[in-house]
């Protein structure tokens, strides 16, 4: 049951990531837009982003159990693109907002640039965590191999064993 | 065993990393719901009933009242009648302000939101302000004894002054407030009483300043009734001398 539900988690941090950087994509072009900002310099807000999806893309990729197993990341990342979700949900729809009306472009931009420098951070720490659980991962593996090797090598002597027998008796 | 010691050291400095991200977004989670809530706090009441809206009305009737007594034919009074006639053109037009679209969309409702409030104030400033206060009565600021002889209105001109400078200073603060109703930070005292059950006190407010522009046109319109009644009362009275 864990197993079935943190696989649900886990490709739906990535699911969520995407939604959440479509629709924060489309925000702050438009804010840049509308405050006559370089366009360009609006890529920094999307590194993160990339970043992140980058290293979830190697996670699936490479099966890296140490972090799609890891059931406190993947719903912390979840949790985080709730937020941001609900966020964004407010941007365009929360008409009790004054900003919204007053601005004329059905985007609330005065609420949402308060929410970018914690986003960027938050999947920024993300990023991180998921670099360190890799690392962490790495060592796990170099240990199991070690444990195999020990495990293997009495039964090749058994084998050796065997065959010895075998010879002494003559078959 | 190294290998070991800083394995672990990465676990514990990774957890705390993931605890402090899941901290950070239930913080604005939580704070972001607060402020959803918050910001739906409607005002219910029966805004035709409001006590402020009943002055208000009592105010516009009497304004009503005062011009029309006037009447071009028979006034003989100091300011020329040509005169007269456009104030009370421009008294009327007042009375079209202030019962502008806006306020006559709230008297049916039963409840006021937050963008109710904005828009009240709006239409402050673009009708009340703007169309009657300024388009049409701005010359009460800049009357002197050559225009309006010996009237109340020229002796009266600090006043005046001080009415407008109370009225285009009114709902500025309230502008402010309602704008930063769009964010959640609570920082700063303005940012946190805009958030918190603001819609009650900027209905009252943005009222208060409705009847403060009103006490404003009523007291021009007594002025322009003093100025017709007192030559209506000279010519009965000299009628009655003659006779």
């Amino acid at each position: 049951m864990n197993k079935i539900i943190n696989l649900i988690f886990c490709y739906l941090k990535v699911l969520l990531l995407l939604i959440c950087f479509v629709f924060s994509f489309f925000i702050i072009i438009n804010m840049y837009r509308r405050l006559e900002k370089n366009v360009v310099d609006a890529v920094f807000n999307f590194i993160p982003y990339v970043v992140l999806f980058l290293l979830f893309s190697v996670n699936i990729v490479l099966k890296q159990k140490s972090v799609n197993e890891n059931m406190f990341y993947n719903i912390t990342c979840c949790f985080v693109f709730g937020m941001l979700l609900f966020t964004i949900y407010r941007t365009f729809f929360d008409r009790n907002m004054v900003a919204l009306i007053r601005l004329g472009y059905n985007i609330n931009f005065n609420y949402f640039a308060d929410i970018i420098a914690p986003m960027r951070a938050m999947l920024y720490m993300l990023s991180v965590s998921n670099v360190l659980f890799m690392i962490d991962g790495i060592n796990l593996k170099m240990k199991k191999k070690e444990v195999s090797v020990i495990e293997e090598v009495p039964k090749k002597e058994e084998k050796e064993a065997i065959v010895l027998t075998t010879n002494e008796i003559g078959i | 065993m190294d290998m070991k010691f800083l394995k672990q050291y990465i676990k514990i400095i990774n957890y705390a990393l993931i605890g402090l991200v899941f901290s950070f977004a239930s913080f604005y989670l939580l704070s972001n719901m607060y402020h959803y809530l918050e910001i739906r706090k409607d005002f219910v009441t029966t805004f035709a009933n409001e006590d402020l809206v009943l002055k208000y009305e009592e105010k516009l009737q009497s304004i009503r009242t005062n011009i029309s007594d006037f009447d071009v034919n028979t006034y003989q009074g100091n300011v020329p009648a040509s005169q007269m006639t456009i104030i009370a053109h421009q008294l009327n037009s007042c009375i079209d302000n202030f019962q502008n679209k806006t306020f006559q969309s709230m008297m049916d409702k039963n409840r006021i939101t937050i963008i109710d409030v904005y828009n009240l104030r709006e239409a402050y400033d673009n009708d009340i302000l703007g169309d009657c206060i300024v388009n049409n009565l701005f010359w009460t600021s800049a009357v002197d004894q050559h225009h309006l002889e010996n009237t109340i209105l020229a002796q009266e001109k600090d006043l005046i002054q001080l009415y407008y400078n109370n009225l285009f200073s009114e709902t500025s603060y309230l502008k402010q407030d309602l704008l930063n109703n769009s964010s959640y930070y609570y920082n700063t005292a303005i940012a946190s009483s805009s958030v918190k059950s603001n819609t009650r006190d900027g209905f009252y407010e943005v009222m208060g300043s409705y009847n403060k522009a009103v006490n404003f046109v009523e007291y021009i319109s007594k002025w322009f009734h003093d100025e017709v009644s007192i030559q209506e009362e000279n010519i009965t009275g000299g009628v009655e001398e003659n006779e």
